[in-house]
């Protein structure tokens, strides 16, 4: 035990002494470490933010609700296109519809609101909001509830109070939206607007993509229309897609890892035995094994990768927000949940795979006679 | 006991042989091995000691063909031509690392460092890097190096070139002391006329090697 202490300790201040005198090959491999990791790192965390945006869009959604935005313009419903053909759908489940007006809404506190024009027919899924007796309501989250609002809609005035939405509704809101019969904005309609239709599927009803496929079948049959079809069940299949290509993309990054650092880290590896055979081959005349002369150089490596990836994550997670403010990419999750991944853990196990291999030809120097190296 | 079978060495496949069919056996005491720079003298000694393996023959260690990393660690004590102590490490760690090694229990091991350190005239360097110490300095320390395991077995190559004659002297009286105190076996390459008095028998290796390229020479 106390050889192995001597030698380690040996070992220790030859490798030390080694790295202060050269620095350069120390931070050659840093600085590769540093690139190789930050860009993977960054490739994977991205990836699976967006995975997770849509994991949670598809949890808000519901994989048993449909959503469907049909696009009239002012042409449209000159040439009497109907502006509610869908309605049908809501025999399988419980459907609320309504009219996105392409105007908005002037509060008189400043803040404006999107508008949305209901008929009578819309008003079966309006009723948790029309039960307190107000006709024209705001839907917020920013004013108190009940409080009396002022709007002008173009020429238009109307008095509005306002309510809290629900949590269904708010996949088709954004911001303030100010609810108004059609009758009293009857002539806002002429400029176009979107109708809305979500369904909240009832058990026994054909299942989403069915249903979709009918509402494309619809529309191609009419041959006209500008539909949008959104459902968790497109959303799912676009997240299976995402973490389909994720999982491709992390086996690539961590085999170009894994291969770029045993490459660097193999060179300089081998480079810095040659200059340290000399006392290694001393040490070997000692009776020190080689396995142990070897697995200095692994542990050199591996002490090397493994605290610059570790620091880099850390890094990269603690000023997260700030790069991807400045990548232009809007990040929400929760930072420790993206960085350590086990989509991490495979890239820092690339990282060790590769020093691993870079320092198998130290290995094998190791094998050349002591009686040929010492004079 | 050390028995030469028939050995064969050459560095490298189109090189000439070194040694050549060389056979020898090397009983207790001190034996020198002299004879012309590449006649194979260093090469042999590391043959025995297992730092090179011979292409063909066999050595034999007290009847086994065994010298390998254990018998190395244990059993023999090596002194090369050139740097042999660990730069980095005072003297005083370089033999206890030796020692370690050796498997020498820790009371054992600061009596052997103190004693030799003592016999060889080193009390005052423990503490000193070997870059530190003067050439003659040095090689004490790597006869103490090889000494402090205690060996059966002990190989040195040149241990006395380019030392003054007050060095060799102490050097030659360790040396004496120690082989022939426990019968061990000691084999020195060497040009210095000054070990012959201690020589239990001489090996002459030019018996070994075809002259012609030094009489060419000489002509």
């Amino acid at each position: 035990m106390i050889s192995l202490i001597l030698t380690a300790s040996y070992l220790w201040k030859d490798t030390w002494k080694r790295w202060l005198e050269q620095p350069g090959s120390v931070l050659a491999r840093s600085v590769v470490t540093i690139i190789m990791v930050s860009l993977s790192i960054l490739l994977l965390v991205g990836f699976r933010a967006q995975i997770n945006k849509l994991r949670s869009q598809i949890e808000a959604f519901g994989l048993d609700n449909l959503l469907i935005i049909e696009t009239l313009t002012p042409d449209d419903i000159k040439q009497g296109v109907p502006v509610d053909r869908f309605r049908s759908i809501g025999k399988h489940g419980k459907l609320f519809t309504a009219r996105r007006i392409l105007a908005s809404a002037r509060g008189n506190s400043g803040r404006n609101a999107a508008v949305v024009a209901y008929s009578d027919a819309d008003i079966p899924g309006l009723l948790p909001y029309l039960r307190y007796g107000h006709e024209v309501f705001v839907l917020t989250v920013k004013a108190p509830e009940g409080l009396v609002m002022d709007y002008q809609i173009q020429d238009i005035e109307v008095r509005g109070v306002a309510l809290r939405p629900e949590e269904q509704i708010m996949q088709l809101i954004q911001g303030d939206t100010l609810f108004v019969p059609l009758e009293q904005i009857k002539k806002l309609e002429k400029r176009g607007f979107s109708m809305l239709y979500y369904l909240q599927r009832d058990k026994g009803a054909p299942d989403v993509s069915q249903l979709t496929e009918a509402i494309y079948d619809v529309v191609r049959a009419d041959g006209d229309g500008k539909v949008d079809v959104k459902s968790a069940v497109l959303l799912r299949d676009k997240l299976r897609k995402l973490e389909s290509q994720q999982d491709t993309m992390r086996i690539a990054l961590a085999a170009i890892l894994g291969g770029a650092l045993a490459l660097v880290y193999g060179v300089l590896s081998i480079l810095e035995f040659r200059q340290s055979m000399y006392v290694s081959s001393l040490l070997r005349s000692f009776g020190v094994s080689s396995m142990m002369l070897g697995v200095r150089t692994v542990v050199e490596n591996l002490l090397i990768v493994n605290v610059i990836s570790v620091g880099v994550i850390y890094s990269l997670s603690r000023y997260h927000n700030n790069i991807f403010a400045y990548l232009n990419v809007k990040a929400q999750d929760s930072v420790t949940e993206l960085y350590w991944s086990h989509e991490t853990y495979w890239i820092i196990y690339a990282a060790n795979v590769g020093v691993i291999i870079s320092s198998l030809p130290v290995f094998w120097a190791l094998r050349k006679p002591v009686g040929q190296v010492l004079e | 006991m050390i028995s030469c079978k028939n050995i064969y060495y050459r560095y490298g496949r189109k090189a000439p042989w070194v040694l050549e069919d060389f056979s020898h056996t090397f009983a207790s005491g001190i034996h020198l091995i002299k004879g012309y720079s590449g006649c194979g003298k260093s090469t042999l000694i590391r043959i025995i000691g297992g730092y090179l393996r011979q292409q063909r023959g066999q050595i034999e260690i007290d009847g086994y063909a065994n010298n390998g990393r254990k018998f190395r660690k244990e059993d023999l004590g090596f002194v090369f031509q050139q740097l042999n102590l660990l730069p980095l490490a005072s003297v005083q760690r370089n033999l206890h690392l030796s020692a370690a090694l050796a498997g020498i229990p820790k009371q054992k091991r600061e009596e052997n460092v103190a004693h030799f350190l003592k016999r060889l005239g080193l009390e005052d360097f423990t503490k000193r890097l070997p870059k530190s110490m003067s050439g003659g300095q040095q090689q004490r320390a790597t006869i103490a190096r090889a000494l402090i395991k205690e060996p059966k077995i002990l190989l040195l190559d040149e241990p006395t070139s380019g030392l003054d004659d007050l060095n060799t002297e102490v050097i030659l009286k360790v040396l004496s002391d120690f082989v022939t105190e426990e019968k061990r076996l000691a084999i020195i390459c060497t040009h210095d006329t000054r070990l012959d008095r201690i020589a239990h028998d001489i090996v002459d290796f030019n018996r070994f090697l075809p002259l012609e390229g030094h009489l060419e020479a000489l002509a």
